[in-house]
């Protein structure tokens, strides 16, 4: 909503696929539940409900976690000790949705911090404040712990102040025009947090759905029944997670807060304090700041896999060109060479004022040990060499870098490897799959260590030919043949005699798959021992040449 | 040899002369041999085997003749200690489910379909100067003798096995190969079978050829039996009669 306005004070529903029901609610918004939607209910039966009205967007996870850690960095504002809650192998929070597995709060220390601001009142004020700016209403609480503080903001609601002993205020979000939905947020002091706690559900003490079934079936429906068990029988009957969560929360076990570090922003930058348009000259400072980016990145032990160099000329004109590589690398020549590349000097039609260059994607580099009799200086392939692979820590980086250059120069898309599929019509029998994936580690570990097996999953050698014609090419004949296939055909000028023949083969596809196919394969043999592959248009009986065992 | 002619070749005048020529020569190490994985094949092979660092030229007669799938079953060969296999496929026409059949690794392929003919000898030579490259194929109908030369240099440094597809009018032509085979496709049998004549072979004498056939279930190459039995897997009716005569088949 934050970037979407349009769809404010409108029902709108997330959905996701569900491996089992197929398309399904995600998320939904107040209006939504207003018409009987709810997270995890089909995506038809939300439509039902509201016809006309409902707005329907996927749900994006990774983008929802990338947001919560750039709001993460936001309010180190706040507190330097800033975390993301940790979802464990078990969901905790009721409702069962494919949100729920996805982390959504923010846990932010302000011990020590909150005198800086005045009071606690004033901190709650301030996040509020920061939050309705940025187009966000939320739920907000202080506590003595992080279980404490979980618990509240997600449980107290709509049960306000909790008995006397918590502070609670609602902020009305209509100055920010994104939502009517106010920001609700509690205190509770250390002193109360045991009788605070007491008055919430179960769920609020982030256990499993089975564990919360449990105590359902039992009859228990506060925390503060919980006080009265005795502690060695809940362990025994609800396990040990429930007397952990529990102590944490009332502050007799200690919660680790996982402290979210943003992302180190690698870039150099350059500004010239006379412009330039001299090519070695760029080239020379493009080479030096890939120096200074190495130098950083090894610090860090991170290589580049994204860069992006910018040139912003005097007439304020910017180019930009981006590299992706194939494995993370710090080599500056091997960047610049990839860089230069994409450059055209050509296009500088005014000089040079600031560089900037940013790796955008980064990884972990590998580190490889030397062995001690075999340097990896060496170049040349060892003869009658007895050791397995003395060479392939140096070997992968050479192919890294050979892929990269290749993939640079004509694409992408050019430099691939198949993908097989277990689909009988030829043209689907495998799909190309570029070797260079923009901000992905592509390289496999294993690719020059491996010894090939043969994979008989797939037809017999003699059965498929090398070349496929594309599209098939449809032959003349000039002798038919009553059955099987033609006894002589022409292809290129040239007059074939067939001496033998294998098939029919018979390959056809469903209607799902659009046109249908349906052809009578046959492997001929020429009496000059020349093999081609055949097929007979089952509809019109035409013939055509598909493949050639070159 | 008679003595005087053998002092002869010891004396401060040949010793000057081969130390002049030397820096003109280009002194190959001997490579790390690969087998064609068929004894009768590596037989008409000079020293024996393929070598890395060579370029072998396949002729065929024709489309169809098998030609590539010969190429290809050596590139297997030569990737079995490791390496990718390189296919330069400018066309676009190279089918890998029949790659895979032969019992390549398919992840194990660098496809290379380069879109302008600089482009594809640019790209060709590239993967020929990385050693971590074990073969490249590609079909070459044209090349000029310079340009070939340098792809020979680059093989040669790396190690890599080039392995080029060229039409049988390139025979006699000059070339920088330093093996070149004629593939005839043999009609007359259910089998794939060639004729494969080396036709050049430097170093080494030419002329020896050879009849292979392919075994159609696992792909590999072996010499034809011309005696009835034609088929290396035994037909039920043998082994019952194997059986009855209470020796194994």
């Amino acid at each position: 909503m934050v970037t979407r306005p349009e769809v404010i004070n409108h029902p709108v529903a997330l959905a996701f696929r569900d491996p089992r029901q197929g398309q399904s609610v995600a998320a939904c918004c107040h209006e939504s539940q207003q018409h009987g939607i709810h997270p995890g209910m089909p995506l038809s039966e939300a439509i039902s409900l509201c016809p006309d009205k409902l707005q329907v967007y996927p749900y994006d996870a990774p983008g929802d976690l990338e947001q919560l850690q750039h709001l993460a960095t936001a309010c180190k504002q706040f507190s330097p000790l800033v975390g993301v809650e940790n979802i464990g192998t078990s969901f905790f929070r009721t409702g069962l949705s494919i949100t729920d597995r996805q982390p959504q709060s923010l846990l932010v220390n302000i011990t020590g911090t909150w005198s800086l601001f005045g009071n606690e009142q004033q901190v709650i004020r301030q996040v509020v404040r920061d939050f309705h700016r940025r187009g966000y209403t939320i739920h907000l609480a202080i506590a003595a712990t992080t279980g404490a503080a979980w618990a509240l903001s997600h449980f107290a609601y709509p049960r306000k102040p909790l008995g006397e002993s918590s502070w609670f205020a609602s902020f009305p979000a209509h100055d920010t025009d994104h939502t009517n939905t106010p920001s609700l947020a509690w205190i509770l002091p250390s002193q109360h947090t045991r009788e605070g706690l007491g008055e919430l559900s179960p769920a609020a003490l982030r256990i499993a759905e089975k564990t919360l079934q449990q105590l359902h079936q039992a009859g228990i429906e506060t925390i503060a029944t919980l006080y009265q068990l005795p502690r060695l029988s809940l362990s025994n009957r609800l396990g040990e997670l429930l007397l952990k969560r529990l102590d944490q929360s009332l502050g007799a076990r200690e919660e680790c807060l996982d402290v979210y570090h943003s992302p180190t922003n690698f870039s150099v930058h350059q500004h010239l304090e006379h412009p330039t348009d001299n090519p070695q000259t760029i080239q020379w400072l493009i080479l030096s700041l890939l120096e200074s980016l190495a130098q950083s990145l090894t610090e860090h032990g991170q290589g580049v896999l994204q860069l992006d160099c910018h040139l912003q000329c005097v007439s304020r004109k910017t180019f930009q060109t981006s590299i992706s590589l194939f494995e993370a690398t710090i080599d500056p020549s091997h960047l610049d060479a990839l860089l230069q590349m994409q450059w055209n000097h050509s296009f500088l039609q005014s000089p040079v004022q600031e560089i900037t260059i940013v790796a955008t994607c980064t990884a972990p580099l590998e580190s490889y040990q030397r062995s001690l009799f075999h340097p990896l200086e060496t170049d040349c392939f060892h003869p009658d060499s007895t050791s397995p692979q003395p060479q392939q820590p140096l070997n992968s980086r050479r192919l890294a870098h050979l892929v990269d250059l290749l993939s640079h120069r004509l694409g992408t898309g050019h430099v691939v490897r198949p993908r097989l599929r277990a689909d009988a019509q030829p043209e689907r029998a495998y799909q190309n799959i570029p070797w260079v994936t923009p901000g992905k580690q592509n390289r496999k570990r294993s690719l020059l260590h491996k010894r090939v097996s043969p994979d008989r999953t797939f037809p017999l050698p003699a059965t498929r030919p090398l070349q496929l014609l594309s599209p098939p090419l449809r032959i003349t004949f000039t002798v038919e043949s009553a059955n099987g296939p033609p006894s002589q055909f022409k292809y290129q000028q040239q007059h074939y005699c067939i001496e033998h023949t294998w098939g029919p083969e018979r390959i056809e596809t469903g209607w799902w798959r659009g046109p249908t196919i349906r052809r009578d394969y046959y492997r001929v043999q020429t009496t000059t021992g020349q093999r081609f592959w055949l097929f007979r248009e089952r509809h019109h009986h035409h013939w055509h040449l598909h493949g050639i065992f070159c | 040899m008679p003595r005087d002619q053998k002092t002869s070749q010891n004396t401060p005048l040949i010793q000057a002369l081969r130390q002049q020529i030397k820096p003109h020569t280009t002194e190959v190490p001997r490579q790390e041999a690969i087998s064609s994985g068929c004894p009768g094949f590596d037989r008409i092979l000079p020293g024996g085997s393929f070598r890395r660092g060579q370029l072998v030229e396949w002729l065929e007669t024709g489309p169809g003749s098998g030609a590539t799938t010969l190429a290809l079953i050596t590139a297997q060969q030569a990737a079995q200690r490791g390496g990718v296999i390189t296919i330069m496929d400018r066309e676009k026409q190279f089918f890998p489910p029949a790659a895979a059949a032969l019992g390549m690794d398919s992840g194990n392929l660098l496809i290379i379909q380069a879109a302008s003919c600089q482009d594809h000898f640019w790209a060709l030579d590239q993967a020929l100067r990385c050693p971590a490259i074990a073969a490249v194929w590609a079909s070459l109908k044209h090349i000029e003798p310079r340009d070939y030369r340098r792809l020979q240099l680059a093989v040669e440094q790396s190690g890599c096995l080039g392995l080029f597809t060229r039409p049988m009018q390139v025979r006699g032509q000059p070339s920088w190969s330093q093996i070149q085979l004629l593939v005839e496709p043999q009609g007359g049998s259910c089998n794939r079978r060639w004729r494969i004549e080396v036709m050049r072979a430097r170093g080494d004498r030419a002329g020896r050829a050879v009849e292979l056939e392919m075994d159609e279930t696992t792909g590999t190459l072996r010499e034809p039996s011309h005696g009835y039995k034609t088929d290396s897997l035994h037909t039920p009716a043998q082994l019952a009669s194997a059986a009855a005569d209470g020796h194994p088949a």
